[in-house]
């Protein structure tokens, strides 16, 4: 059995806990709805500047956090935050008897955080800019370019670290407003998990989180650009190019979800077995680099498939993408091919069961996405992939109408595009 | 992966001179003429030059980007941003025309000038100078090295050229005639 509490407390904060007997370890965090997608193009960017900074111990403006979190660290506890499109997340993970320390240390961090001293936005401006610079630096960007050129320079096609001019020239002001109209209780959610007692937990949370002011929360209206549509950037003129075919796709909470995930592992997985693995690595030495991602968001998804190749080969490369994906489409996939992939992430499931903050991570996701469910319920749901299921899918995916194509490097795009078709 | 020079543009698109190439392999031109019968969305523009719509939107940020089209009106429909783009400027006098010849009035739906077709009209045009050779016909190309001054004479004798034979338009003719006319920079000295 797979237990799951939530509650809400007066001020709107949503509480989920998820009790696992005989452990004497707990994970614990806070979801705030506030990521790039809420931003424009003026703030790109900031949400995760002040994540950087509502996390910073040099913050002498929240004294009771610094004292706090020096105190949690010195007792092992592993901290971190993270910005995606949708959330700003703070969570800690270590000993169940740490669990009231860190609960205060989270309510510090989410209610006391107002603003920030010039010394020290300046000095993170620096160093979240370097972070900005190496992302912009880098061929991982195709993941986050792929997102851009399917919904557009708008909501989920943000890029998480945003613009580095805003970042430069971000004021005060702007992460006060950030704070100050994301940072409510009705708009974040707080995930405990690991070995607890329920009501003694929610005696803590109440205890420290009550005092949250239950103000007004920014209206937010999702966005997204009516057609998917290119992203490409010569990229210096380099010998390299990466290529990425990206596919709009269903939302987090949607059933296709784990097909999605299964077709993007038997076509684009980095193991030695998938298809274009097979196709454009090891049968013709194009790439090195294959990949496929997924990534799912609260009203819609991505599914990607990566090359990095030499600029000459990207036609190639692309070619036999396209023609992987036409046999999907008209063939299929084999029993073997289906079934080594539910065992791959059947296992990824069980491994993330046993891993806390895995764990903490996956109900923040999906209780920030407005529905519980358990990882074993993913595992029935992968177990119940068959090949009819994943035909449907894939003839709704694979189709012009939902396709877009992201590029960096020195190749022709004009004969890129002119390969990318399914009629 | 392997690094690459930062990226610091926001842009969508962002390459070397792509649009003259573009513009001679036609599929800019086939987005100006598209936009002749008016404002269109990618997806309207996508469907009329059967192309995906990131391939149409390749051009149309070319096009953008060389100020010839523009983003004219911006709305949200269940949650998504549709853009509508028109040509940038009323400059393109030929194109203009056209546009205004095509609009409402059925009677010369014969002439099938829409602008969707005239990329094949004007080889068309073209073909037709074999096939009636007895007919006026002229094909002129010429590069002149030229002050500025001496090519606003041109153009505006080019336009008073233009309106006098559209005065004398005769709707009863049976014959119909193409006249065509570029006249732009091929190559400026850089600054």
């Amino acid at each position: 059995m797979y237990d799951i509490l939530n509650v809400y407390l007066e001020n709107g904060l949503r509480v989920v806990m998820h009790k696992i007997p005989h452990i004497r370890t707990m994970a614990c965090g806070v979801w705030i709805k506030q990521g790039s997608k809420h931003e424009n193009d003026e703030n790109n960017g900031l949400s995760h500047l002040v994540e950087h900074l509502m996390i910073n111990i040099e913050n002498d403006s929240n004294p009771r956090f610094k004292n706090l979190i020096n105190e949690v660290s010195s007792e092992g506890i592993v901290y971190n935050a993270g910005t995606t499109k949708e959330t700003t997340s703070y969570f800690f993970t270590g000993l169940s008897n740490m669990l009231e320390k860190c609960i205060e240390t989270l309510s510090t961090i989410v209610i006391d955080n107002k603003t920030f001293s010039n010394k020290l936005i300046e000095n993170e401006k620096k160093v979240v800019s370097q972070e900005t610079i190496s992302f912009y630096s880098s061929f991982n960007q195709i993941i986050e370019r792929t997102s851009q050129a399917l919904w557009g320079n708008v909501g989920v096609g943000r890029i998480i670290v945003g613009n580095i001019d805003n970042i430069n020239h971000a004021k005060v002001n702007d992460l006060e407003n950030i704070i100050k109209n994301s940072y409510t209780p009705e708009n974040a959610t707080l995930v405990v998990v690991g070995g607890i007692d329920y009501q003694k937990t929610l005696d803590i949370i109440e205890e420290n989180f009550s005092r949250w002011k239950d103000t007004e929360t920014r209206n937010y209206k999702e966005i997204v650009d009516s057609e998917p549509g290119i992203y490409f950037n010569t990229g210096g003129g380099g010998k390299s190019t990466v290529i990425s075919i990206g596919f709009r796709a269903p939302s987090y909470m949607d059933i296709e979800r784990p097909n999605i995930d299964i077709i993007s592992k038997i076509l684009g997985d980095t193991s030695l077995e998938s298809r274009l693995v097979q196709e454009v690595r090891m049968k013709k030495g194009l790439a090195y680099n294959i990949g496929a991602f997924t990534n799912f968001y609260e009203n819609r998804g991505t599914l990607g498939f990566t090359a990095v190749c030499s600029s000459e080969s990207v036609n190639e490369v692309v070619k036999i993408m396209m023609d992987e994906f036409h046999k999907v489409k008209t063939k299929g996939f084999t029993e073997k091919e289906i079934n080594r992939v539910k065992k791959v992430l059947e296992t990824r499931t069980l491994l993330d069961l046993d891993d806390l903050t895995s764990q903490l991570k996956f109900l923040g996701k999906c209780s920030s996405n407005g529905q519980l469910f358990s990882l074993e319920q993913e595992i029935r749901n992968i177990n119940k992939i068959n090949s009819e299921s994943l035909h449907k899918t894939v003839q709704e995916m694979f189709a012009e109408e939902k396709m877009g194509l992201a590029a960096i490097g020195n190749c022709d795009i004009d004969n890129v595009i002119s390969l990318l078709k399914f009629n | 992966m392997s690094d690459i020079p930062c990226i610091y543009e926001m842009s969508m698109i962002n390459e070397n001179d792509k649009l003259k190439e573009d513009i001679i392999n036609g599929k800019a031109l086939d987005i100006l003429l598209i936009l002749l019968s008016g404002s269109k969305t990618i997806k309207e523009i996508s469907k009329d030059l059967n192309v995906p719509s990131f391939s149409a939107q390749l051009y149309v940020q070319r096009l953008i980007e060389a100020n010839l089209i523009k983003i004219t009106d911006l709305k949200v429909v269940e949650g998504k941003l549709e853009k509508t783009y028109d040509l940038a400027s009323s400059d393109v006098e030929v194109l203009n025309y056209l546009k205004n010849s095509c609009k409402g009035d059925d009677n010369k739906n014969d002439l099938e000038l829409s602008a969707q077709h005239f990329a094949s009209l004007t080889r068309d045009i073209i073909r037709n100078i074999n096939k009636y050779s007895d007919k006026p016909h002229k094909i002129k190309a010429y590069f002149i090295k030229a002050d500025e001054e001496t090519m606003l004479g041109f153009k505006k004798d080019l336009d008073d050229l233009f309106s006098k034979y559209q005065a004398l338009e005769n709707l009863d003719a049976s014959d119909t005639y193409g006249f065509i006319s570029v006249l732009a920079p091929y190559k400026l000295k850089e600054n």
